[in-house]
């Protein structure tokens, strides 16, 4: 992706766990002030600048964070020097954190602005091509002036903590949006602020088949105004029984008949519908003002993987080991949540069908990781990366023609508990102290309780793609595991 | 990278020849090899480096390591010698 330059609006995201650090330490309940600075990586994208939480700098009382000369209080010259250079050498913006009492509103003082004209411009001088800037909280607002590497400043817009519920903070409470009478039922549940905020989402469904079909719709009729499809197949006749919004004429069937000549099968699959043009119909159909961005290509490449660095969820619903991994990546990388739908038939010898699932992964940043949680196998990646021709020479493919047993109802449990689950969190329903789960769901068990099994992921401390020290909050400053 | 810091004493800083040194990003001109912390900041701020006269000066050393430089310390300079100048940050 050719860069970007920086624009309005300037956002900042910041995982859970790390606004939860900071949470504690600025508001510990002594009503004082307390400082920290964040090193963040900065993603220039068309929908505005993101400054990416990926390191917490806490100022220790006494010692960093010290009785002001100009003010009350300030971060000491060698607390701020070392964070600067330590942001320079990792390529991270700079942005010195205090709090403020308050709530909803909150703003600088004419000493904090004084200290900002007086000291940012080193810092920006320093740091050379990232924001130099200051941060100041409330307990549920968030203000910032940031001082931009080509001499200008800009203001932050608001942050966004990457939890459940995704909290979004502003310096003072945005103005009521207006009603729309097409979501007058449903807004009566979250509210016109919430339906404001579906409509300036933009969420990726990466898989348009099973799944990823039901996706779309549930999502288009939702309200959400900007979709990214990713899928890089056609439609077939076997897919007709699940694929929302799907025709026959979409499969060319008259052409595919078995008992038509083969060149006129192969003209037939060689012109079918690509499943994103089915899901963009579908979408449209949904919802008449959606901008649909329909992608027939793979994850993987590195050129589509790009669309999403800008996306506020991401919706995995793609089968492949490779599209997981990168999936996966862009969620901790670029501090995006999301959440891994799927549905399985398991068949044992002699076609007998041995289970039946379907499974919800919710994945926030830096938490609910595919990869620690032992959900992308290495081998099967390794698969993957070889060519038709090299896994039959191994011989470890089925027959390619044998298609794993699907059902549109398994395929609806997993949609729709996942965008049940993007509906709540996003529009701020969830209640305090939520705790996410990895859930199954087994139609074939008979007693209650383990028809649907929780599962707490794990999440390792030296993970590459979670952890502070692997992707979380890498941004553009570490590649994608794409091709 | 010279690692010398003395206390301004008998021998006069900045008489010698001219050396372009790094402050913030910035390259700034000044006559070494041996000037104070003062000159240092002094210098750079005529040649236009946005700091005050008491910003936190500090050498950055080629171990990693950074080393504060006194107003009234010497240091020997050369090419290759690299500044941070930082204020404290104030907050109301």
């Amino acid at each position: 992706m050719a860069p970007q330059p920086m624009t309005d609006p300037w956002t900042l995201r910041m995982p859970a766990a790390m606004a939860t650090t900071l949470r504690q330490h600025l508001f510990p309940g002594d009503g004082d002030e307390h400082g920290a600075v964040i090193g963040a990586s900065v993603v220039a994208t068309a929908r505005g600048t993101r400054l990416l939480a990926r390191r917490l700098y806490l100022a220790e009382d006494g010692v960093d964070y010290v009785p002001g000369q100009r003010g009350y209080r300030m971060l000491t010259a060698t607390f701020v020097r070392d964070r600067v250079r330590d942001c320079r050498s990792q390529g991270l913006a700079y942005l010195a954190v205090h709090c403020h009492g308050g709530t909803t509103h909150v703003g600088f003082s004419g000493t904090d602005l004084a200290s900002h004209e007086r000291g940012y411009p080193a810092l920006r001088d320093i740091l050379g091509s990232t924001p130099a800037g200051g941060l100041v909280f409330a307990t549920d607002a968030v203000a910032g002036d940031l001082w931009l590497p080509d001499g200008g400043r800009a203001e932050l817009e608001r942050a966004v903590i990457t939890g459940w519920p995704i909290k979004t903070l502003y310096p003072e409470p945005p103005p009521p949006p207006t009603s729309d009478p097409t979501y007058d039922r449903q807004s009566r549940v979250f509210g016109d602020r919430g339906q404001a905020i579906l409509a300036a989402q933009k969420v990726a469904v990466v898989g348009a088949g099973g799944a990823g079909s039901l996706i779309v719709e549930y999502l288009a009729r939702l309200g959400v105004g900007e979709l990214v499809i990713i899928d890089p197949d056609r439609v077939e006749e076997t897919n007709l029984p699940r694929l929302a919004g799907a025709r026959a004429c979409d499969a060319r069937t008259w052409l595919t008949d078995p008992a038509r000549p083969g060149w006129l099968q192969s003209l037939g699959h060689r012109y079918a519908t690509p499943k994103v043009r089915v899901a963009r119909r579908v979408a449209r159909q949904a919802n008449g003002r959606i901008h649909v961005h329909a992608l027939r290509a793979d994850v993987t490449q590195s050129t589509i993987a790009a669309n999403l660095v800008d996306c506020d969820y991401l919706f995995l619903a793609a089968d492949s080991m490779q599209a997981r991994l990168v999936v996966n990546a862009l969620i901790h990388q670029y501090l995006i949540p999301g959440v891994q739908v799927g549905a399985k038939v398991q068949v044992g010898p002699g076609g007998v069908v041995t289970d039946v699932f379907s499974v919800v992964r919710p994945l926030a940043p830096g938490f609910g990781c595919l990869w620690c949680n032992g959900l992308i196998s290495p081998a099967r990646l390794q698969d993957e990366a070889l060519t038709a021709e090299q896994l039959r020479q191994q011989r470890y493919v089925q027959d390619e023609a044998v298609h794993a047993p699907s059902v549109i109802s398994l395929n609806a449990v997993a949609s729709a508990h996942a965008v049940d689950d993007y509906l709540h969190t996003v529009t701020g329903l969830l209640p305090t102290g939520y705790e996410p789960r990895w859930r199954r769901f087994h139609p074939l068990v008979p007693t209650g309780p383990q028809r649907v099994r929780c599962d707490i992921p794990r999440a390792a401390a030296d993970c590459t793609e979670c952890s502070e020290t692997g992707r979380l909050g890498q941004g553009h400053n570490a590649p994608l595991p794409t091709k | 990278m010279s690692s010398t810091v003395e206390q301004a004493d008998a021998q006069t800083p900045g008489k010698g020849h001219s050396v372009t040194i790094t402050v913030n990003n910035k390259a700034v001109e000044i006559t070494g090899p041996r000037v104070t912390g003062l000159q240092i900041k002094e210098a750079a701020i005529a040649q236009g480096v946005q700091i005050d006269l008491d910003f936190q000066l500090s050498q950055e050393l080629s171990s990693g390591e950074t080393r504060i430089v006194g107003d009234a310390d010497v240091v020997t300079v050369n090419k290759n010698s690299v500044f941070t100048a930082v204020a404290g940050d104030d907050n109301s």
